[in-house]
């Protein structure tokens, strides 16, 4: 039930696909909105701040779900599923799990460059790893951005796949992430 | 001697004499570990941030016989503006503000140096930012001058001025009023060439 087994997925990996699904979600909106704050606005500072805190929280929720998808038996793809079905899915899985990682990188590095650490609401901060010059900041901050629009793309081509799955496919791909028996 | 020419040497050697003294002028390199580009601008109305420009280039020449005869010009990185905030550096380099991708570097170029007094002067010259040109003075304190002990022969000047942001386009975001200006102060020492 909270495990995997051959034919389904187990309650934990369930709960990590919605709440990180929640979380991207949540902070690409945030992102992408507090980027056009004036300076004047009262969410200036606590924008980025939720930002950076649900993005830090995200990091360990992801390096979790790694660890749970690589000691855990992965469910087997539908059968009625096409060989390039199969390739589609697998590459798009490891692109979106390549560029959370590397917005997760690049957001933590972007606060952290001049050596300060990076606070997680009021609860604690995480330190700087090392300082960073000026031009590997910005290229960073281009890579988080554009990194968050391919992630956005690579989902929304995930979410029309699931829906074809289940609507025209009719098999239960989808419903696979619904519960641990479908 | 004949009376001519005692004459004709007399006029001479007073002739050599009065010849303006450019031997005087001296070229100086900045001592890049001991000079600094800062500024300071008011957050808000409240404290003031004081930042700087780390990387940069300039020389001057002082004529301490003749002091109008002096000069100075620098180029500085853009780049390398630093206010000690990771976040807030980066939003300054952005088009927001000084556009760095775009204007990679500022600079000025001095047109007049006016003694004012024993030790001080007012600098005019050209200021560039963003690729707008604006003449600027500078209020300058002459520190002094003299030998250091590793053999060099060190002079030292402290230059202020202040800017409106509105001049150059620094501010492209909307900081507000009480950030319309900002005061630049250039500690100066050089070594003689």
């Amino acid at each position: 039930m909270w495990r995997n087994t051959d034919s389904g997925y187990g309650w934990v990996a369930i709960l990590l696909h919605w709440t990180v699904a929640v979380a991207v979600f949540g902070l690409f909106a945030l992102g992408l909105w507090m980027t056009g704050l004036t300076y004047y606005s009262e969410w200036y500072n606590l924008a980025p701040h939720v930002h950076q805190s649900v993005g830090l929280i995200l990091a360990a929720v992801i390096v979790f779900r790694l660890a749970w998808r690589l000691g855990n038996r992965h469910p087997a793809f539908e059968p009625t599923m096409k060989d390039w079905e199969r390739i589609g899915a697998v590459a798009a899985h490891w692109g979106m799990y390549a560029l959370i990682a590397t917005l997760l990188a690049t957001g933590y590095v972007i606060p952290t460059a001049g050596g300060d650490p990076v606070a997680v609401f009021d609860w604690f901060t995480v330190p700087a790893i090392g300082r960073f010059d000026s031009a590997s900041v910005d290229l960073a901050g281009a890579i988080h951005y554009w990194g968050a629009w391919a992630l956005m793309a690579l989902v929304a081509m995930h979410t029309l796949a699931a829906l074809k799955h289940h609507f025209i496919d009719r098999d239960r791909t989808l419903r696979k992430m619904l519960g641990p028996r479908s | 001697m004949r009376l001519k020419t005692l004459a004709a040497s007399v006029t001479l050697a007073l002739a050599f004499a009065a010849m303006p003294a450019t031997a005087a002028e001296e070229a100086y390199t900045i001592d890049k570990g001991h000079t600094f580009i800062t500024f300071e601008i008011s957050h808000i109305g409240y404290a003031w941030i004081p930042g700087t420009f780390n990387e940069f280039e300039g020389s001057f020449r002082y004529d301490p016989e003749n002091r109008a005869n002096s000069s100075a010009q620098f180029t500085l990185q853009t780049e390398s503006i630093d206010t000690e905030h990771a976040k807030r550096d980066k939003h300054l380099r952005s088009a927001d503000f000084f556009n760095v991708s775009e204007y990679p570097t500022a600079t000025f170029k001095s047109t007049a140096y006016e003694p004012t007094g024993e030790n001080s002067a007012e600098m005019t010259g050209n200021l560039t930012i963003k690729g707008i040109t604006k003449e600027v003075t500078f209020e300058v304190r002459e520190l002094g001058a003299g030998e250091d002990p590793w053999g060099n022969f060190r002079r030292s000047f402290e230059a202020t001025t202040e800017i409106s942001l509105d001049d150059f386009k620094i501010d492209q975001y909307g900081l507000g009023e009480a950030s319309s200006t900002a005061e630049i102060r250039v500690a100066v020492e050089g070594t003689r060439q």
